[in-house]
C-alpha cells in the first residue's frame, strides 16, 4: 500500500457550491450513495482525481493545514482505506 | 436549432400522492421546449388536482370514461381538435395507452400524431404476461404464479414460502409475512381490480427505475436511470437520484431491444443485495411520474419523446448522473367558476393562476415552523408557511425538519433557512436545539406543526419565552382531553347539538375486540390510539386490522361504529382565554387513502362552527386546532371522529380566503390585536404532488451540518 498510487474510480463525481468552495460531496455515479466531505477530505479527493500516492496527500495536508498534533500520513492512509473499502478508489501499483 | 411551435395534450393529471405523470411531463416540456409550446390537459375528472397548479397547461378538456370505449374517446379528441387543433397527444396513463395505441391512425388522419407502442407488445408487458415474456426472452425476473380462483391462493402461498408479494394484475402490491395477510391483501386487491391476484418472490435490494423512449424504428432514443433513495410506506419514490451505471443501461437497452418498443416506458428493476444481479420487476407503458427529473439531469426524455413524434432530428444525450429529486406538494386556490365551466363545458381554456408569492417585511417577526415533510403524509408546516408567506409581517420565516428526505428543507420559496430537529424528539433536546438555532437565526414565534412533538413544546414554553421565543399551545390537560382514548371512550359529553361522538370502544385483546364487534355490528372503524384508521367490513378484516395496528406498535385499539358519508373538516384558531376567534369550515372533495385532503370546498356552517366552539371551550384549548367530521349520508348529522392538536394540513387555503389562520395564531401569540377576518371569492383549495430538484450540496449540508440557508 505504501508506494502505490491512488485515483478516484472514473464512476465518482465531485460536487460543490463553486469551484473555489472548501467543502463538497463526493458521489458514486452507480449507486448514487453521496459522501460528505470536510475541508481536509474535499482537499484530498481533489488530488485523487488526478491519483496520488499517500506520501503526497500527507505531504499536501502538512501544506495547506495545521497539523502540529497529528500525523499527517497516518490520516492519510486512513482516509484511503475508508475510500478503498466504500469501492471509491483504485490503487495503481 | 429552434423547435416548432405545437400543441400536444397530455393526460394524467392527477395529483395525488400517488400522482400521474401527465404534469411533470408538462413541466418537463415546458422546461425543455425551444418554441412556441401549448400543452392542453385531457382530465377524467374536474378535480384532477395537478391540471390546476400554475404552468400545468394552457386548456384543460374532460375526456370521457375509458369504460365509454374507443369511439367515444375518439369522437371527444377530434371534438377538441376542431376547437383547438392539437399536433400530437401524449397519453401518460397505463390503461390510456392501448386505447389510443388503436386509435392512432384514425387521429393521425385527423393530424394527430402520436409515438406508441403497437397493442401486442403492450399485452406481453402487462403484469399477467411479464413472467412468461421474461422467460421466453431469458430476462432476469422473480417467480410468480397467477392465482384466479382465490380458493387455490393458501396452497400457493404455502408453496411459494414466506413472505412473499402479493399484486393486483393492474396496480398494486403488499408484502404478506402469513396465510392471513395473502388472504387479506388478495381480497381487498381482487375486490378493486379483478382477475385474482399475483403472488410474487421477492426480491430484496436496491431498487432502480429506468425511463427511456424509444423512436419509430424502435431504437432508444434516451434513456435515464434512477435510484430509488427515499421510499415512503406506500411503496413510492419519494426521492431519487440518476445513476450512471453501465450495467444498468445495458441491461435496459437490451430488454428495450427485444420488447421492440415505441414511444415512452418505465422499467422497474431490483439489484439484488449480494450479487448486484438486476431483476425486472415491472414495465409500464408510459413516462412515470418522476419523469420531471430529467430535465435537471441533462436528457428530457418527454422533449425527446416529442420531437420523435414530430420527426425532428436530435442526438441522443448524456444524462448528469447526482440529479436528485424529492417529492413536495403545491397548493393552490381554483376559481370554481373555472371548475363549473369545466364540468359544464367540458374545456376551459387559460384557467387563472394565483403567482407564488414570498413576502418579507423588514421590521415583522421571525417565525419558525416545524412539520415540513411530505415523505408519508403532507405535514402541516408547509400550509402554515404558505400562508405566512402571505402575511403582512413577517420578517424571516424558518424551516425546523427532522430529516435530510422533509421536502420543506429544499423549498427556498417558502422558508430563509431550513434547520434539523434532533430525531428522536425530548423536551431537553428540542430546548437545547431550539436555543441553538436561536442564537445563530433569532425566533420570535415557533409554531410546532406535529402532534408528536406538541407535548414537548408545551413542556419547555417557559423557558421559550425566556429565551423570547413565543408560542400559542393549550396546557398538557387540554392536550391529553382531546386524544381519541379520552375524547371517544372517556366522559367527555358524546352530543353536542349538531354533532356527536359515534360510540367508541376501547380494546386492548382479541376477545374485546369480538365483544366489541358483535355489539356494534359492521362495518367498523378499527383505529389506533395515536394514529392509523382502517374500516372493517366484516370479521377478517377486522383481525387484519388488529394484527396490523399491533405490528405498528399501537397498545389501545378503538373499536368506532363507522359513519357513512361526506368528509368535513373545522380549523379553528382559540385564544388565551378558549374562545374561538375564527373558524370555518370546509366539504373534502378529494381524500387519499392515508385520508389527506387534496381538494376542498369551504361551506357554510355556522351551527357545527358554534357547537365546536363549545367543545373546545370546554377542553380549555389554546391556539390553531382541526376537527374532522363526517356527514351521516342519511341523517345528515355530523360526527365528529378526530380532533387535531394543531394546524391542519390543508391550512394554506385561509390564507386564499382571506382568513389566514397561522397569521392570526402569530399575532397573538405576539399579543397583538387581532382584526376579525373576511372570508373573500369562491374557491377551491386544491394540492398536487411536485418534484422538485435537490443539488447534492443541499442535501449534504442538512444531513453533515443540519442547516440550509436560502437567503
Amino acid at each position: 500500500m505504501n508506494d502505490s498510487r491512488y485515483v478516484l474510480k472514473k464512476r465518482v463525481s465531485l460536487e460543490a457550491e463553486s469551484e473555489d468552495s472548501q467543502e463538497g460531496v463526493v458521489i458514486d455515479t452507480h449507486s448514487a450513495s453521496m459522501f460528505s466531505c470536510n475541508g481536509t477530505a474535499w482537499h484530498l479527493m481533489k488530488l485523487l482525481r488526478t491519483g496520488a500516492t499517500v506520501e503526497q496527500l500527507a505531504l499536501s495536508l502538512s501544506a495547506h493545514f495545521a497539523v502540529e498534533d497529528v500525523d499527517p500520513r497516518a490520516d492519510a492512509l486512513e482516509f484511503v482505506r475508508t475510500l478503498s473499502t466504500v469501492e471509491l478508489v483504485d490503487e495503481i501499483a | 436549432m429552434k423547435s416548432p411551435s405545437l400543441r400536444v395534450a397530455v393526460t394524467g393529471f392527477d395529483g395525488l400522492d400517488n400522482p400521474h405523470p401527465g404534469w411533470s411531463v408538462a413541466r418537463a416540456l415546458r422546461a425543455g421546449w425551444e418554441g412556441p409550446l401549448e400543452i392542453d390537459a385531457l382530465v377524467y375528472d374536474a378535480n384532477e388536482t395537478a391540471a390546476w397548479m400554475p404552468g400545468a397547461c394552457d386548456a384543460i378538456h374532460l375526456l370521457p370514461s375509458l369504460r365509454s370505449g374507443d369511439r367515444a374517446v375518439l369522437d371527444r379528441m377530434l371534438a377538441i381538435h376542431r376547437e383547438r387543433p392539437l399536433d400530437a397527444v401524449m397519453p401518460c396513463l397505463d390503461l390510456e395507452v392501448p386505447v389510443f395505441a388503436r386509435l392512432a391512425d384514425a387521429l393521425q388522419a385527423a393530424g394527430i400524431r402520436t409515438l406508441l407502442p403497437r397493442p401486442d407488445r403492450v399485452w406481453e408487458t402487462t403484469k399477467l404476461r411479464l413472467p412468461k415474456w421474461c422467460h421466453r426472452e431469458g430476462v432476469l425476473a422473480p417467480r410468480t404464479i397467477h392465482v384466479l380462483d382465490l380458493n387455490d391462493l393458501e396452497l400457493h402461498a404455502d408453496q411459494f414460502g414466506y413472505p412473499l408479494v402479493v399484486k393486483s394484475t393492474v396496480t398494486g402490491a403488499k408484502t404478506a409475512h402469513d396465510r392471513d395477510e395473502v388472504v387479506h391483501h388478495a381480497e381487498c386487491l381482487n375486490n378493486r381490480w379483478g382477475d385474482g391476484v399475483l403472488l410474487q418472490q421477492p426480491i430484496f435490494g436496491d431498487e432502480i427505475v429506468v425511463a427511456a423512449t424509444c423512436n419509430e424504428q424502435g431504437r432508444v432514443a434516451g434513456l435515464i436511470p434512477m435510484r430509488k433513495t427515499g421510499v415512503n410506506a406506500k411503496g413510492k419514490a419519494v426521492f431519487g437520484t440518476v445513476i450512471d451505471d453501465p450495467l444498468v443501461v445495458r441491461t435496459a437497452e437490451k430488454i428495450i431491444a427485444r420488447l421492440g418498443w415505441r414511444g415512452p416506458l418505465e422499467l422497474e428493476f431490483i439489484r439484488q443485495c449480494g450479487t448486484s444481479s438486476l431483476f425486472l420487476i415491472e414495465v409500464n407503458c408510459r413516462f412515470p411520474s418522476w419523469i420531471g427529473l430529467c430535465a435537471w439531469a441533462g436528457a428530457n426524455l418527454p422533449v425527446v419523446a416529442l420531437k420523435s413524434i414530430i420527426g425532428a432530428k436530435q442526438t441522443r444525450e448524456r444524462v448528469r448522473p447526482g440529479a436528485t429529486f424529492v417529492r413536495d406538494v403545491l397548493e393552490m386556490a381554483v376559481s370554481l367558476d373555472d371548475i363549473r365551466g369545466l364540468q359544464r363545458t367540458g374545456s376551459v381554456v387559460r384557467p387563472a393562476r394565483a403567482p407564488r408569492r414570498k413576502r418579507r417585511a423588514e421590521d415583522g417577526a421571525r417565525i419558525a415552523v416545524s412539520g415540513i415533510s411530505t415523505f408519508d403524509v403532507v405535514n402541516s408546516g408547509l400550509g402554515v408557511a404558505r400562508a405566512l408567506n402571505r402575511a403582512p409581517d413577517v420578517r424571516r420565516l424558518i424551516g425546523l425538519g427532522y430529516g435530510p428526505f422533509d421536502s420543506g428543507i429544499y423549498r427556498g420559496d417558502l422558508f430563509d433557512a431550513t434547520y434539523r430537529m434532533p430525531n428522536p424528539l425530548t423536551a431537553d433536546g428540542l430546548l437545547d436545539r431550539l436555543s441553538a438555532i436561536n442564537a445563530e437565526s433569532p425566533i420570535d414565534v415557533v409554531v410546532p406543526c406535529l402532534d408528536g412533538e406538541v407535548p414537548h413544546y408545551i413542556a419547555i414554553r417557559d423557558q421559550l419565552a425566556n429565551m423570547g421565543i413565543r408560542t400559542l399551545l393549550p396546557d398538557l390537560k387540554a392536550f391529553h382531553r382531546r386524544d381519541k382514548a379520552n375524547l371517544f371512550t372517556g366522559s367527555f359529553p358524546k352530543e353536542w347539538n349538531s354533532f356527536s361522538l359515534p360510540e367508541t370502544r376501547k380494546v386492548r385483546t382479541e376477545r374485546g375486540l369480538e365483544r366489541a364487534a358483535a355489539v356494534m355490528g359492521y362495518p367498523l372503524m378499527v383505529k389506533g390510539a395515536i394514529s392509523y384508521a382502517i374500516k372493517a367490513e366484516d370479521h377478517a378484516d377486522l383481525h387484519a386490522a388488529w394484527t396490523e395496528l399491533k405490528r405498528k406498535g399501537e397498545r389501545d385499539v378503538l373499536i368506532q361504529r363507522y359513519v357513512p358519508g361526506e368528509r368535513y373538516a373545522v380549523a379553528a384558531v382559540c385564544g388565551p382565554d378558549h374562545g374561538t376567534l375564527c373558524s370555518f369550515t370546509i366539504k373534502k372533495l378529494r381524500v387519499c387513502e392515508r385520508g389527506s385532503t387534496w381538494s376542498a370546498l369551504q361551506v357554510t356552517e355556522p351551527q357545527l362552527e358554534a357547537d365546536f366552539a363549545d367543545l373546545l371551550k370546554r377542553l380549555r384549548w389554546i391556539g390553531p386546532v382541526e376537527g374532522e367530521f363526517i356527514r351521516d349520508q342519511v341523517t345528515d348529522d355530523f360526527s365528529l371522529i378526530e380532533i387535531n392538536p394543531r394546524s391542519t394540513a390543508w391550512i394554506g387555503y385561509s390564507a386564499d380566503l382571506g382568513l389566514n389562520h397561522p397569521y392570526l395564531a402569530m399575532q397573538v401569540a405576539l399579543d397583538r390585536p387581532v382584526a376579525p377576518p373576511v372570508t373573500r371569492g369562491r374557491t377551491v383549495f386544491m394540492r398536487a404532488c411536485e418534484d422538485i430538484p435537490v443539488s447534492p450540496t443541499a442535501f449534504a449540508a442538512i444531513a453533515s451540518k443540519g442547516r440550509l440557508r436560502h437567503d
